[in-house]
């Protein structure tokens, strides 16, 4: 088991050099630079600062240094405000995001969950179909159509409409936020629910006598969840590309506007952190998420031999 | 003496797109105490809706009881509540069913699958349910049962998990077990140990069994007494000696024939039936076997034929019973009981 961990950490890292070399190439294959919009700077100043970021030499000079202040966890000096670190964005910025992406992970989770498990029920009953109908929505409309919509709904007197600060604010982002992860996690829960509940297993625990509730707990929700599980990676990711369209929209200070700005003003340093930040993150959910599987499905032993 | 269990007249639908599947057609079945039953019938006579209904296990919906009853405890089990049926399933009536690869449950021990009847049913504490898991373990002829219990079914071979499954079914001590093509799925060798131990239990907890199966062989194995359907009715009864030598409806005998022997030379020494099984969507009224019979009369197509008693136990439904049916020429049977 630990030969594993220590096997796949070395990958996470080799996966994560290559997807930081990725960025770099492609972000420098763009044409134009941090300072091509400012037009009026002088010769001579462009000069010098492009000297301070060491945009003048040669670009596998500044790789090389890139990676090797990357390896000290030293992302940089963001080009725009020119006083703040990428480190400090994304430690200011990222416990922000973070908070709404667990709520909106929390909230596809719980209610995708259960909404899965009440239409399996219900199947092809009135439930069903508003379930149903609900995730095609989720599916079909973009977090960016939901959200100014829930702003005019539901904003104002009751829900502040932007901003960040208490958890009122959190509400309705976190909501426009859980659409589409919800709507899958609905869809996949009822599908497995519907597959499980048709296996002999389950006819095996009814024969048994026990009654519906204590056939669905222990035998059916066990199985059912596992094709969940699976999806917990994308899911993360999905929650992370939605955050940055929902951040901008709601005004929050996290991490995802910072990277649409980012973006915008070619901040070289802050879009290269910000792009290996969240790499590393996903890569470890999915890590995380690997070894949940041995733990909830004993068929899959994580790394290890199979224990006879 | 009363049978323990007593089916009179069940019929058993399905409601799917294309109509009403009426798979069960007014079945009559006695089980005695400790008696082993086989039912018999091709691929889709309703032998598995049968036995499922018995104990309202029958998906539902689609499947429906829509008339019958069944008598056990002097209660009708069609009748009783949900939360009694909870009860006697698994406590009083235990089943197997055919494919041991799919019948448990993958993600939780074979230890709690069997201790989890004996806690609903029994109240036993946790340590007495293991202690009970692993002497059920045992029973069943599972080598290590220590250990084994407290293994997953994927640790488990076929055979081992067709004898875990033997071990749940039995651990409340049921008065009947019912077994759906207990050893199909199994390899020859294994089905023939399974056998053998499901006898021995019998023997030994004085269970009585519902045993369905094709195949005959098993039937001369482990049977006292057989039902052979078709079409979803019981159209022979008897002992299994007057179903092996002495069969009197023409499926039965193709039945006999077609059963594969040690004295067989060439392949086509096997004579399978011609024809197809009556659509169930639409049964005929008359005999279901009367477009396969080679001595269907007239009236086989018009009119249901009515029970005749050859014996006190072995009965039969075929207009060739009937007094002024004309005499029809018996092939002798070609088996030998003792095979296998
Ligand atoms: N869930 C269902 N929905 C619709 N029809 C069904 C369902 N279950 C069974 N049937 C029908 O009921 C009839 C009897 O099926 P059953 O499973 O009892 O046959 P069987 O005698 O056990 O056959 P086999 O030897 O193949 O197991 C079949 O025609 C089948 O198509
Ligand atoms: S009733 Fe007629 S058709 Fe049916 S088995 Fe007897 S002879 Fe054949
Ligand atoms: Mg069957």
């Amino acid at each position: 088991m630990s030969r594993y961990i220590g096997k796949r950490l070395v990958l996470m890292l080799v996966t994560l050099w290559v997807i930081s070399t990725l960025t770099f190439v492609l972000m420098h294959s763009i044409p134009g630079d941090p300072f091509s919009s400012e037009k009026k700077l002088p010769k001579q100043t462009l000069e010098n600062l492009k000297a301070k970021y060491h945009l003048d030499e040669p670009l596998p000079v500044q790789y090389v240094l890139y990676m090797k202040n990357l390896v000290m966890f030293d992302l940089g000096v963001s080009i725009k405000s020119e006083t703040r670190t990428v480190n400090e964005y994304i430690s200011d910025g990222f416990p922000v995001s973070a908070e709404l992406g667990a709520y909106s992970m929390i909230l596809a989770l719980v209610l995708g969950i259960g909404m899965g498990v009440l239409a399996a029920f219900r199947q092809n009953k009135l439930a069903d179909y508003n379930v149903m109908v609900l995730a095609v929505l989720g599916l079909s409309v973009p977090s960016f159509v939901i959200a100014p919509f829930f702003q005019k709904w539901f904003g104002g007197d009751w829900l502040p409409l932007m901003g960040w600060g208490d958890f009122k604010h959190a509400i309705l982002p976190a909501v426009a936020l859980s659409f589409l992860p919800l709507a899958l996690v609905t869809r996949l829960m009822r599908s497995s629910m519907l597959e499980v509940m048709g296996q002999d297993y389950i006819r095996t625990a009814r024969s048994k006598g026990l009654p519906p509730w204590r056939v669905i707990t222990r035998h059916t929700l066990r199985n059912a969840i596992m094709p969940v599980v699976t999806i917990i990676g994308p899911l993360a990711v999905g929650i992370l590309t939605g955050s940055f369209v929902i951040e901008h929209i709601f005004s929050i200070p996290g991490i995802g506007k910072y990277f649409v700005d980012s973006v915008l003003n070619r901040d070289y340093s802050l879009i290269m952190g910000i792009t290996i930040f969240y790499s590393a993150l996903l890569i470890l959910v999915n890590f995380l998420v690997d070894l949940a599987y041995g733990l909830i499905d004993p068929r899959i032993k994580v790394g290890g031999k199979e224990a006879n | 003496m009363k049978p323990l269990l007593e089916i009179n007249n069940l019929h058993v639908s399905f409601n799917t797109y294309n109509g009403e599947v009426q798979a069960v057609r007014g079945v009559n079945l006695h089980l005695n105490k400790g008696e082993a039953l086989a039912i018999v019938g091709e691929s889709g006579s309703g032998k598995s809706v049968t036995a499922q209904s018995l104990v309202r296990l029958i998906p539902s919906p689609p499947g429906l009881i829509k008339q019958g009853e069944v008598l056990f405890d002097g209660r009708d089990l069609t009748q009783v509540s949900e939360k009694e049926m909870f009860k006697i399933r698994g406590s009083e009536i235990g089943m197997i069913f055919q494919d041991p690869m799919t019948s448990l449950n993958p993600t939780m021990t074979v230890g709690k699958q069997i201790m989890e009847g004996l806690m609903w049913h029994q109240g036993y504490g946790k340590a007495q349910a293991l202690q009970k898991a692993v002497d059920m373990l045992r029973l069943v002829g599972i080598p290590n049962p220590e250990k084994r219990v407290h293994q997953y079914p994927h640790q488990y071979s076929g055979g081992m998990r067709q004898r875990a499954m033997i071990a749940i079914a039995l651990a409340c001590n049921p008065k009947i077990l019912i077994a759906d093509e207990p050893t199909t799925a199994l390899d020859v060798t294994i089905q023939a140990q399974i056998l053998e131990l499901m006898k021995e239990l019998q023997e030994k907890m004085e269970t009585a069994i519902i045993l369905i199966t094709h195949d005959l062989g098993v039937v001369a194995e482990m049977a006292q007494r057989v039902a052979v359907m078709y079409g979803g009715k019981v159209v022979e009864t008897g002992t299994v000696e007057d179903i092996f030598y002495r069969p009197r409806h023409p499926y039965t005998w193709g039945l006999i024939q077609s059963m594969p022997r040690l004295d067989q030379k060439r392949e086509e020494d096997l004579i399978p039936i011609p024809g197809s099984p009556p659509d169930l969507l639409d049964p005929p009224k008359g005999c279901p076997f009367a477009d396969r019979c080679p001595h269907a009369m007239q009236i086989c197509h018009e009119e249901m034929p009515e029970w005749t008693n050859v014996s006190d136990v072995h009965r039969v439904t075929c207009w060739l019973e009937h007094p002024d049916a004309p005499p029809v020429e018996r092939e002798e049977p070609r088996v030998n009981i003792v095979s296998r």
